[in-house]
């Protein structure tokens, strides 16, 4: 390494503020989840059964709306 | 632009800007920060290309909206005094060098004031000093005049820390 060629020691130091593979790919993960609007809901198994009713009510009331 | 187009828009731009906007950040404020305004930029990003408001230069673009948020960022954590001074940032500890001279770099370039640190990151991705400039809100031959000093801080710092490892 050539101490007189500040440049490439710039790059250098920089270069070690650079992402890992692993937080390219978590945050590209991320980024698409957010945009999708999508969000993940973790519920016990008696409270999937009452939202499991609830969805198939508001299923129902929705094709008698249609 | 179908769907697959759009993602694949979005794939270049992530694929070609993510780790010069991440290291952006790391630089400024530490690696866990840099993950969340990153991801915020690249929201931003699939914001413009779901629009199709395409900008001429995304790199241009993408570090606009970085230099802003920065700056927002900077203000709401003045505002509410509890944020990690600029200057205490740290690269990530998995890139921790291996051999003494990468680690006089490291230490050189880290105890440069914030703004020389910033300056010299944005330099060092090849944006020119009328680029700069206009990122920064400063002329480009305020921002020569602040790179030379930058660098000079950059070898005095790489100078001592090289005396320093020379006595240990």
């Amino acid at each position: 390494m050539n101490l007189h060629d500040t440049d490439a020691l710039l790059k250098t130091a920089v270069d070690t503020y650079r992402p890992s593979a692993r937080i390219f790919e978590r945050v590209r993960a991320r980024v698409r989840r957010e945009h999708s609007g999508v969000k993940v809901l973790f519920v016990s198994a008696d409270s999937a059964k009452i939202l499991e009713k609830v969805f198939k009510k508001y299923d129902a009331w929705m094709q008698k709306i249609a | 632009m179908n769907a697959q187009e759009k993602n694949e828009a979005f794939d270049a731009v992530y694929g070609a800007l993510f780790s010069d906007v991440f290291a952006y950040f790391n630089v400024c404020f530490g690696a866990q920060e840099a993950e969340d305004l990153t991801q915020e930029i690249f929201l931003r990003v699939w914001r413009a290309v779901d629009s199709e408001r395409v900008p001429d230069n995304w790199r241009a673009w993408v570090f606009r909206c970085a230099v802003n948020l920065k700056n927002d960022f900077l203000r709401r954590a003045y505002a509410s005094r509890e944020t990690q001074p600029l200057d205490e940032a740290q690269p990530d500890p998995a890139s921790a060098p291996d051999d003494i001279t990468r680690l006089a770099v490291q230490r050189a370039f880290a105890a440069l004031p914030a703004d020389c640190a910033e300056l010299l990151t944005l330099k060092s991705f090849g944006f020119k000093s009328e680029e700069i400039g206009e990122l920064l809100g400063v002329t480009a031959s305020a921002v020569r005049t602040r790179l030379q000093k930058a660098k000079g801080l950059f070898s005095e710092n790489l100078e001592r820390e090289a005396k320093t490892n020379e006595s240990a």
